[in-house]
């Protein structure tokens, strides 16, 4: 071969790198939202699961997606879609992510339990923005349906917050009859950072469950018990530049023992991204007095350009400043 | 064999192995995938490109992705190639012929051990598969010089 003809083939190499550099560029981030909302209009249901979940990795600028995944999240049909719409809006739009919560709370009460167990799943999929969802859900912690328990169950540890009525729930479950409804719940204290002094009771009654995989998975739920949260771990992954909701869920389990994280926390605030605000504020109001050097940053957070944050925000500020006032 | 005649199919035989394994390291975990579609999940051809279509740039499948990495060994193979085929003495038929083996015997080992481990990926899946994606390049890269030796040696008993 000659020189050229080397240097050809390799300049070809080049110009198909570049192309599929190109190919790559064109199909991700905001540039693949218009060719998402298609799918998710399309009616091939793996598309439009797949397009939701793409959806809620690009995130905030996919705020074009919206409406369709409104429209999805709240339609007639399957409810795995449902679940997969609802859990892309957290990311993109909290208030859209809020109207798919109050569609689906009344369902809770529904009489077909068909429907009582596609809302608590689709509240699970919402997440720590389903808040305002927990107290209807631990009113159906006794529903004559097991499915619809473990679902509650598993919706609840998703939700997280406020940590400490989610923390009743689970305890409840617990002493569920119905052994899938112990195994949902136990679960949520072996992978979640759940733990408090009667939940570890309740877990080592459990180890001797006359289930046996029940019995397994409280043995190491009680293990997971006996390894604290480390604290500056999840300050570590705070630095990092990820998806930062779970080390702030965290922080929000350990309640005021997480209060060495309230300046990292603080800079949080001013996050680009809505639901690491909201999840910030919600931290810092479990954290409660100790959080108070946060106190002016919530202040100026009260004027947040989204609704749901600034209910967050004045959530926490009355959290530290009504428990301080009322701390000798 | 006249000078113009083995230049020519020297140029041929580099060319084709140099594009071969570019096109086949980037195709092989796309192919996989809708051969397993077709195989193991009595999948239409239509479906299998379909489904790979869809998965291309999912997030948590990226097919894309894993084509690029699994290229990656293969467009420095190639690079080799070009170069150690493409300047070798055309006339040189006992030379060119043991580097031709030991091109050959590397080019289908890569191409078979990463066909193997793409289709054992997705015909018996495992939550912990995705690594195999994520090693594969460091063991084709591995695999290369001890492929190539084997290969030139075949070919000093081949070209005497």
């Amino acid at each position: 071969m000659t020189k050229r003809q080397i240097w050809l083939n390799l300049g070809g190499l080049g110009v198909l790198m570049a192309l599929l550099g190109l190919v790559y560029w064109q199909h991700t981030g905001i540039r693949a939202v218009p060719g998402l909302i298609e799918d998710l209009q399309s009616q091939d249901r793996q598309a439009q699961m797949l397009a939701a979940e793409g959806l809620k990795h690009i995130g905030l600028p996919a705020q074009a997606a919206v409406p369709a995944l409104l429209e999805l999240a709240t339609s007639a049909g399957r409810s795995s879609l449902h679940s997969e719409a609802a859990g892309a809006l957290p990311t993109i739009d909290l208030s859209a992510a809020r109207r798919v919560m109050v569609h689906y709370l009344p369902k809770l009460q529904d009489p077909d339990s068909q429907i009582r167990r596609d809302a608590a799943s689709v509240l699970g999929a919402l997440g720590p923005v389903a808040r305002p969802a927990v107290q209807g859900l631990i009113g159906i912690l006794n529903d004559s349906d097991t499915v619809v328990r473990e679902r509650t169950v598993r919706a609840l540890g998703a939700i997280v917050l406020p940590t400490d009525r989610v923390m009743g729930g689970l305890l409840q479950a617990l002493r569920d009859p119905e052994w899938t409804v112990r195994y949902a719940a136990v679960m949520q204290f072996s992978f979640s950072g759940f733990s408090s002094p009667e939940s570890l009771a309740a877990l080592r009654d459990l180890t001797k469950d006359s289930n046996q995989p029940v019995a397994r998975l409280a043995q190491s739920a009680v293990t997971a018990a006996e390894r604290p949260t480390s604290i500056p771990v999840q300050l570590l992954m705070l630095d990092q530049p990820v998806d930062r909701t779970y080390p702030l869920l965290q922080l929000a389990k350990l309640g005021p023992r997480a209060a060495e994280a309230v300046p990292k926390l603080t800079s949080l605030l001013m996050s680009e991204l809505p639901l690491e605000r909201y999840l910030t504020a919600s931290t810092l109001e479990s954290i409660g007095p100790a959080a108070k050097e946060a106190v002016p940053a919530l202040q100026q957070a009260l004027h947040d350009a989204d609704p749901v944050v600034r209910e967050a925000v004045a959530a926490a500020l009355e959290s530290i400043t009504r428990t301080a006032s009322t701390t000798p | 064999m006249t000078t113009d005649q083995s230049t020519h199919r020297l140029t041929l035989f580099t060319m084709l192995v140099y594009w071969g394994c570019i096109l086949l390291g980037l195709g092989i975990p796309w192919l996989a995938t809708m051969g397993v579609d077709v195989l193991k999940h009595n999948q239409s051809l239509a479906d299998a490109a379909h489904h790979l279509d869809l998965h291309l740039f999912a997030p948590g499948y990226n097919i894309f992705l894993v084509g690029l990495l699994n290229a990656v060994p293969f467009v420095l193979f190639a690079i080799f190639v070009l170069f150690h085929m493409g300047l070798a003495p055309a006339l040189d038929r006992k030379l060119c012929g043991r580097r031709a083996a030991g091109v050959l015997v590397t080019a289908i080992g890569m191409i078979g051990l990463s066909a193997w481990t793409h289709v054992m990926t997705l015909w018996f899946p495992d939550a912990q598969g995705a690594l195999a994606y994520l090693f594969l390049p460091f063991v084709l890269l591995g695999l290369m010089p001890i492929a190539y030796a084997l290969g030139r040696g075949l070919g000093s008993l081949i070209f005497r």
